[in-house]
């Protein structure tokens, strides 16, 4: 599976998260027991996905009591992460924009 | 591309990262990738973390090479800039041309290392780094092996801790070097330390090699207690210090020239292979 998120404005209220967030998940294998406190924008599980996100502006993005505010990587097969702009995001644990735990690469 | 006006520079960016706050990896933490961590041209503003490492960044059990980033106003407990950590097996950490500015934390002002890790630093840009204790840029905390090298130039303009800019406390061998490398442009102005070793601060579980060649350290390079520009309490230090040339804070200026000292370092010695007082050269002493 590989994802693509291009030329995209995705923001809103830091409190809003459910307004805000996407979540990809592995279809084939999801992953249902995880919080949805993690990942304020984007949710990848799955070490088959390859997420690719460029030209885009992410702002106000919040993940409460969670890990990575905008991107959240629990798993992933090769992730490419560029000509973006983060602004004002928060995550209360860890990675305020990006979070990611395993990954074959990655690129910023 | 992203265009950042940061006052008369204005900072084309890859990617920007700008004012986040966690407890980790104040904008981005990276954990176990299998293939080094390729960045290039990215800008993070206005991170921090309050309590784990990486105002900016944080990578754990992985390897980065990075090309033309920079760090500006971020802050962390531990790496105000960068937190590497290269695990167990051992990662590498690239940081070509970096600017880190008013980057400031507890240990390691700029960038913390722990880990097995090995550390180069190419062109890196320094200015008005802090630390509450430790490392006003720099901490190790490495593990067996680890190494630190430097090429080509360093400039560093302001450099504050508690014990050294550069805090080298690693449980076993770090081998920190200047080695062949033309720095006949290269500054170490202001550098600053409250208690010992103004720019390099060896640690008493520190064992190691450190060679020092061609630096030119000007301007201030002070501690109110000991070592302005050197503090060793190391376990075991192999030091070669050689053509370097140190203004001490009397604006006297202090050559090692063609010395090629080689220094083996008591443990529990606060100043235990080169101590400089920046009072005055008639006390400086290089023992062991």
């Amino acid at each position: 599976m590989s994802i693509t998120i291009k030329e995209s404005t995705i923001g809103g209220a830091a409190t809003s998260i459910s307004t805000t967030t996407v979540e990809v998940f592995n279809t084939y294998n999801p992953d249902t027991t995880v919080p949805k406190d993690v990942g304020g924008a984007i949710y990848i599980n799955g070490d088959s996905i390859s997420l690719a996100v460029s030209e885009s502006e992410f702002t106000d993005i919040t993940a409460e009591a969670g890990y990575g505010g905008v991107i959240y990587i629990v798993d992933a097969a090769d992730v490419s992460v560029e000509t973006s702009t983060f602004l004002r995001c928060h995550a209360e644990e860890q990675g305020s924009m990006i979070w990611s735990a395993a990954s074959s690469s990655f690129s910023l | 591309m992203e265009a950042a006006d940061y006052g008369q520079n204005e900072i084309q960016a890859e990617l920007k990262f700008s004012s986040a706050s966690s407890k980790a990896g104040g904008a981005v933490f990276l954990s176990d990738v299998d293939a080094t961590i390729d960045s290039n041209d990215n800008v993070y503003e206005y991170c921090f973390t309050n309590l784990g490492g990486g105002g900016a960044l944080a990578v754990h059990n992985s390897g980065l090479d990075d090309a033309d980033s920079s760090y500006m106003f971020t802050a962390a407990y531990k790496g105000g800039g960068i937190y590497f950590n290269g695990g167990t097996v051992g990662g590498t950490l690239t940081l070509t041309n970096p600017v880190f500015e008013q980057t400031q934390a507890q240990q390691g002002g700029g960038l913390y290392v722990e880990g097995i890790s090995y550390v180069e630093l190419v062109n890196a840009d320094v200015t008005d780094v802090w630390a509450f204790t430790d490392g006003g840029f720099f901490y190790a905390a490495g593990g067996a092996g680890s190494t630190l090298d430097f090429d080509t130039g360093f400039t560093l303009a302001g450099c504050e801790s508690e014990n050294g800019c550069f805090h080298v406390s690693a449980d076993m061998d770090v081998t920190q070097n200047i080695v062949d490398a033309d720095l006949s442009d290269t500054t170490y102005p202001v550098t600053a330390s409250d208690v010992s070793g103004g720019l390099w601060y060896f640690a008493d579980d520190m064992s190691g090699t450190v060679i020092l060649r061609y630096g030119k350290y000007e301007d201030l390079n002070a501690a109110t207690e000991a070592g302005g520009f050197l503090t060793s309490a190391a376990d075991s230090l192999d030091l070669t210090a050689e053509y370097l040339t140190i203004y001490c804070q009397t604006g006297v200026t202090f050559t090692l020239s063609d010395i090629q000292e080689q220094l083996e370092a008591s443990a529990g010695s606060r100043a235990g292979a080169i101590y400089i007082n920046d009072q005055s050269l008639d006390s400086t002493v290089l023992s062991n």
